[in-house]
């Protein structure tokens, strides 16, 4: 759904990166620095999972097992094996795009509740991996003293070179996926989700798109990871359970499917939520009021708060235009059209 | 020879030699064998039930048949997959009409153009140059094919907000993007007015002087018989006439299967 | 490799194991059936039923048969507000928001329990006191004179009992009663329902009333043998969802089945081939089943015999 056209699209882009490379002059406190840190980090988890559910139409209830793959693909290979941290991100990608291929093809044949089924019982079973695999990932106590990450000799060991590192990999990574929207395959990802039968009779091959944007989805999600790893520098299996997977869907619903952009919206207004509800009095309460607030949005946003933000602004605007165009004398109708 | 007659005995584009289609022990289609050859238009019509569109899914590869051969240019693409019988040149619309919903008429056309353009997974992320070019050419065939189909001032309007005769025009404008061969057109006249019937009798007029081929699937038997130069009736998923419209109006076997069924006229 | 007794005794947890299971999946299916919706909180309402009985008896000293009764209504009444949160979503809202309200359910539910119970295990007193059951085999059955007999707890004996009560309860529902056969009619076609006068709304949250009870139940049969905690309905739940898609979504009999069959078998592999990994044959299970016959194994089935 475009709302605005493309000049003023790269002007708003431009804008928010120049607005976010300058955040961290403004906030000096490292608490909130550490936080939009971990905000950058789920956006780039949510644009995968954005480009699959919303583009591609379909669904992934185990992502964090890819999260997780990659997290801990760094962790160990950089831990056990000393292998230079850059080596072992790109190596977790590949293991998890391997991965992705294989577990896709055959789950990316089911449909609906059928691959939802799918993927949930993939993402238990890599979660139980990990807690039980004890040799490799050291159980539940989880793996420490991950070292950072390093350009020559810049250390990434601040939570402000933090941000600009984790925020320029994930701004990068929403410009290749709003290139990949507006392109041929872009265009073939979504005829897929609009009609299969129709899309295939164009020569789209139905089952290679899917997973290729299932695999690409994944290793979003085990860059994810290893940024994690490294920045965080202590990993363990509760990071990548089900309610993971769960808060990933339901970034990617609340800032609205149309859009990449909703992406960095959904992970930014779940994260600072957790986080406040984090701060509250009682013990637990985080996990109810969650809960209740999820319930909430789904009830009366359930095309995510991007999607009811612009039916606000378009029915707005159409008002004003109507009223603008009203010949004289007649009030101009009332109620949005639809 | 009349036009009709130098058409049909053109050379052999579609052979469907035998086709059979069981589905749990229902026979849709038995035996069923015609050609239809390069340049004509062929029309398959039959009540109800028929077997029609799932003698069309077969061709163009939705469900492969349980039995028999189906030919194009003489080699099989019986139970090949969908997308692969379209980039060998065959394309189709469809009953119910299956428009991308959540795209712009001109983005649903732009799809249709997939098979003619090469832009992949790399070259879009990173827009390479190559890419831009390719763009442009995409969206500007396109847009020759909407104007063909007359929806040119209508591009950037969302596809399901289109009215329905034109959402019919724009599956048409989009399966003729793909450049096909042969064109199936499952019932594209059902649900239009006598003037968008005219409409679309002009425009299959004008695609088959393109050269394209072109098998449609109708109920307007006055719409069949005044645009196709042969017929194909089937019934109960068994042929039991083919040959020009005037033979196969006078058939008793026709007549008979059609008895009970109220002939549509436009 | 297994002697006799061990494989009965293995066999006689499974059971009483895929029992919970069974009735998770019996739940699931119901409400799946007649609303299309997947309940996530399903494995909540078998916490509760332990939960709240554990509170009732441990804190206000109740009674046993007084306890479980009361935990399984206020479960019902859970179940019956979510139902009707399902049905408050205008437009009809997409699969993906109505399986994000049931995780919300969940949580909210998950969370409840751990602020007013904390998050340690406890247990519970089991139905009736006393020792298990020594089923001392025959000798010519064992090969030898010293084998162990097979152990098998009173409780077992409750969660078998009771499941198969259920499952004989809810039958007889659903073929003689108005209400169950209007569930069923809900969950062929709920359109045609409507137009012969069967009140949607109210059935759906009578279909979520039934699941939640029936879950409360198995929680309190259940707590005894492996003890309640906060968040026990999570793999509980997770399973009985794998048991009834290898039943075959919105099959009754096959749910009960799958339910047992994964008992038994994550009994088996964690006696045979490992106990740490028990929980993850649940979920391999599932995924094996959906990849060769999505339907479920009876479909499977059917279509060999009908191919025959």
């Amino acid at each position: 759904m475009t709302v605005l056209p493309t000049p003023y699209r790269i002007a708003l882009t431009a804008l928010g990166v120049i607005l976010l490379g300058l955040l961290p002059l403004v906030v000096h406190n490292n608490y909130w620095l550490s936080i939009l840190v971990f905000v950058a980090i789920y956006t780039i988890l949510a644009v995968g999972l954005n480009l699959l559910m919303g583009y591609a139409g379909q669904i992934s209830l185990g992502h964090a097992a890819f999260f997780g793959i990659g997290a801990y693909s760094s962790a160990i290979l950089t831990t056990q094996w000393h292998w230079s941290p850059w080596l072992a991100l790109v190596c977790g990608l590949l293991l998890t795009a391997l991965v992705a291929l294989l577990i896709g093809i055959p789950c990316l044949r089911l449909r609906g509740h059928y691959l939802a089924m799918a993927t949930l019982g993939f993402g238990w079973i890599v979660f139980i991996v990990m807690k039980q695999w004890s040799a490799v990932t050291q159980g539940t106590s989880g793996i420490e003293s991950i070292p950072k990450l390093a350009i020559g000799t810049l250390v990434f060991d601040s939570d402000i070179r933090h941000y600009y590192l984790v925020w320029g990999i994930a701004i990068l990574v929403l410009v290749i996926s709003a290139n990949l929207v507006n392109s041929r395959i872009g265009r073939a990802l979504r005829a897929v989700h609009g009609s299969e039968m129709a899309a295939a009779a164009l020569g789209v091959d139905i089952a290679r798109s899917k997973i290729q944007v299932f695999v690409l989805s994944a290793v979003y999600a085990a860059l994810a990871g290893s940024l994690y790893a490294h920045v965080v520098n202590f990993i363990n299996p509760t990071t990548f359970g089900f309610h993971i997977s769960v808060s990933l869907v339901v970034m990617v619903v609340i800032g609205g499917m149309a859009s990449i952009w909703g992406a960095p919206l959904g992970a930014a207004s779940i994260t600072l939520l957790i986080e406040w509800l984090r701060n509250l009095p009682f013990k637990d309460i985080d996990v109810i009021a969650h809960g209740l607030i999820l319930i909430l949005v789904m009830i009366f946003m359930p095309g995510g708060v991007v999607c009811g933000l612009q039916d606000i602004i378009q029915r707005v605007l159409r008002r004003k235009i109507r009223r603008a165009t009203a010949p004289a004398r007649l009030p101009a109708p009332e109620g949005g059209m639809q | 020879m009349t036009i009709t007659e130098q058409r049909n005995t053109g050379e052999t584009l579609l052979q469907v030699r035998g086709a059979r289609r069981v589905f749990d022990g229902l026979v849709a289609v038995n035996d069923v064998s015609f050609t239809i050859s390069t340049g004509q238009i062929k029309a398959l019509i039959g009540p109800n039930g028929a077997g029609k569109t799932t003698l069309l899914n077969m061709i163009s590869g939705v469900i492969p048949p349980s039995d028999g051969q189906i030919l194009l240019h003489g080699q099989p693409i019986h139970g090949l997959a969908p997308h692969r019988i379209a980039a060998r040149g065959i394309a189709r619309t469809f009953q119910h009409v299956e428009l991308f919903a959540g795209m712009t008429a001109m983005e649903n056309v732009m799809v249709g153009r997939h098979l003619r353009s090469r832009a992949g997974l790399l070259s879009a992320a990173l827009r390479l140059p190559g890419m831009w070019r390719e763009e442009e050419q995409i969206r500007s065939d396109a847009a020759r094919y909407l104007e063909m189909v007359g929806l040119n001032t209508l591009a950037d309007e969302p596809a399901k907000d289109l009215p329905f005769g034109q959402q019919r025009l724009l599956e048409i404008a989009r399966a003729l993007a793909t450049e096909p061969t042969l064109l199936l057109l499952d019932e594209a006249a059902s649900g239009l007015s006598t003037r968008e019937k005219k409409a679309l009798v002009e425009l299959i007029f004008a695609i088959r002087d393109t050269g394209v081929t072109i098998f449609i699937i109708d109920h307007d038997m006055d719409l069949v018989m005044s645009i196709s130069d042969e017929v194909v009736v089937l019934d109960h998923g068994e042929k039991i006439a083919e040959g020009s419209p005037g033979d196969v109006q006078r058939n008793e076997l026709v007549i008979a299967a059609y008895l009970g069924e109220e002939p549509v006229h436009a | 490799m297994g002697s006799i007794s061990n494989i009965l005794q293995f066999l006689v947890s499974g059971l009483a194991l895929g029992s919970t299971y069974a009735i998770v999946a019996i739940g699931f299916t119901i409400i799946f059936s007649s609303t299309e919706v997947v309940n996530f909180a399903q494995g909540e309402f078998v916490m509760l039923g332990a939960m709240i009985s554990y509170w009732l008896v441990s804190g206000l000293h109740w009674p046993l048969y007084a306890a479980v009764p009361v935990a399984v209504v206020l479960a019902m009444l859970c179940g019956i507000i979510l139902g009707w949160v399902l049905m408050r979503p205008r437009n009809g809202a997409s699969p993906v928001s109505l399986i994000i309200i049931t995780v919300g359910a969940s949580m909210l539910l998950q969370g409840l329990a751990s602020n007013l119970w904390g998050k340690d295990a406890v247990s519970l007193p089991p139905f009736t006191a006393g020792d298990p059951l020594m089923w001392t085999l025959p000798s010519w059955l064992t090969h030898t004179t010293e084998a162990p007999p097979v152990v098998i707890m009173q409780q077992q004996l409750w969660v078998m009992g009771l499941t198969a009560a259920l499952v004989l309860g809810l039958t007889l529902f659903f073929n003689r009663t108005m209400v169950g056969k209007a569930l069923r009619a809900v969950a062929v076609n709920k359109h045609g329902a409507r137009l012969v006068g069967v009140n949607v709304s109210r059935l759906v949250m009578g279909a979520f009333a039934l699941s939640a009870a029936m879950g409360a139940l198995a929680g309190a049969a259940i707590a005894p043998i492996s003890c309640g905690q906060y968040d026990m309905g999570s793999m509980i739940g997770m399973k009985g969802f794998a048991a009834a898609i290898v039943g075959g979504l919105g099959n009754f009999p096959g749910s009960i089945v799958a339910g047992l069959l994964l008992g038994v078998m994550e009994s088996f592999g964690a006696g045979y081939i490992s106990s740490e990994y028990k929980d993850a044959f649940a979920f391999i299970i599932l995924l094996v089943v959906l990849f060769v016959s999505p339907n479920g194994i009876f479909a499977l089935l059917r279509r060999k015999a009908v191919r025959e």
